[in-house]
């Protein structure tokens, strides 16, 4: 089970600001954005 | 009045044997980082190939062990093959080692583990440095972090790291193994999803051994990267453009200390399979794996998922023109430690559920709500 944030209803509480901008690209689009996960993964 | 049926639902049946527990314990202990599943998947590949007619590998990875490759009407039965894991990001002048997360790996958990750097020359062993507590600020306790976070190899110097086949982009594994905890529980790393890619091996060979004739296509997927983002199932989903996905990957446990059954429901080992609902979930698709739980006396608990169920059901789902799809999930204690625990009863259940609810469904069967 994943816990990318926008993949993962648990983790959207962490969900701020720029974030926000790449959740709803997330939403629109087919899972999850590449930025959105980079993002994530590289500073959290 | 009419009396009311009761449901009774039993304890699991064994379908599990030595030969497929042993091919578990080797599955399981192999590392599968995101991005570099190979040797896992040649281990699934091998286990399951007696079982179907043909396989499928992807650019990426993902493999596909096929029954009835020539027939129209398709179904999918996916778990995914990867684990979470590091990368080797930054080597300082004096030999330490700093990362970036493969996955959602758990900063939390890892001072002071055994890691295993795959490089080419082949593991070189690790372990996360942590300050004494002796030394340490009480009044300032720092928490792990990607910042603070770094592996030390024995090493005084980046030549000397360098020299023994670590460079940046090497992925680092925990070291742990699987192993059996009173007989009620297998607990290992990463059980999160590679013991969903042993159950739908299993649900392989017992339509093999039991000689079910199956009108349609059976594509038992294992799925590279689902751990960053869904990303293998999108692939696949796209190549193969099933009619129907069941899907299965782990869920929480809600019955330990710290966790809250408000926030995230009461879901509970050994209970049985938990079947989500939610907008990925095709609801005709769940009542017909309901039905085969209640028709076959497999226990089950439910879910509500908003939005996604984080799982690569969302990726089935949401390609193509939409495919039907469920999710059946094993309830997990721990996920993403190195001390994952599932209950042995679940994973007999979720195999013979998936295999019912497979099993009878019907050739170019109609799934819309209005017809």
């Amino acid at each position: 089970m994943t816990a990318i944030p926008g993949c993962n209803n648990s983790n959207v509480i962490f969900l701020s600001g720029v974030h926000n901008v790449m959740m709803r690209n997330v939403i629109n689009g087919n899972g999850c954005a590449t930025d959105f996960v980079a993002n994530f993964t590289n500073q959290n | 009045m009419a009396k009311k049926k009761s449901v009774s639902r039993g304890k699991a049946q064994k379908v599990t044997n030595t030969k497929s527990l042993a091919f578990l314990e080797k599955y399981i202990n192999n590392a599968a980082p995101t991005g570099f599943e190979k040797p896992g998947q040649q281990l699934w590949l091998d286990y399951i190939r007696p079982y179907v007619d043909t396989h499928i590998v992807d650019t990426y990875g993902t493999v596909v062990g096929v029954i009835n490759p020539d027939a129209e009407y398709k179904v999918v039965v996916e778990a995914h093959a990867d684990e979470i894991s590091w990368f080797v990001h930054y080597i300082t002048n004096d030999g330490f080692i700093y990362l970036r997360r493969n996955g959602g790996s758990d900063h939390q958990i890892a001072p002071s583990m055994r890691v295993n750097i795959h490089t080419d020359k082949g593991i070189v062993k690790g372990v996360f440095g942590w300050p004494a507590i002796h030394v340490r600020d009480a009044a300032k306790e720092e928490q792990p972090s990607m910042k603070n976070l770094f592996l030390e190899v024995g090493a005084t110097s980046k030549d000397e790291v360098e020299k023994m086949g670590i460079h940046i982009g090497c992925v680092c594994t925990f070291e742990d193994e699987f192993m059996v905890m009173n007989n009620r529980y297998y607990l290992g790393r990463a059980l999160d999803n590679r013991i969903g890619g042993f159950m739908i091996a299993e649900v392989a060979r017992l339509l093999k051994e039991k000689k079910d004739k199956i009108p349609f296509g059976v594509y038992f997927t294992n799925s590279v990267q689902e751990e960053i983002g869904l990303r293998g199932a999108e692939m696949i989903a796209h190549r193969i453009k099933p009619d129907v996905a069941i899907v299965t990957d782990v869920c929480h446990d809600t019955q330990t200390p710290m966790m809250n059954k408000v926030v995230n429901g009461d879901l509970a080992c050994g209970r049985g399979p938990v079947l989500s609902y939610g907008p990925a979930v095709q609801n005709n698709l769940l009542k017909h794996i309901i039905d085969h739980a209640d028709k076959n006396n497999i226990p089950f608990q439910r879910a509500a998922v908003s939005r996604s169920t984080g799982t690569d059901t969302d990726a089935f789902a949401y390609s193509n023109a939409g495919v039907a799809s469920a999710l059946i999930s094993l309830p997990l204690r721990y996920m993403h430690t190195t001390v994952e625990m599932v209950h042995i009863d679940d994973v007999e259940s979720v195999i013979q559920l998936i295999y019912h609810s497979l099993k009878s469904i019907k050739n170019k069967q109609d799934w819309r709500y209005i017809k």
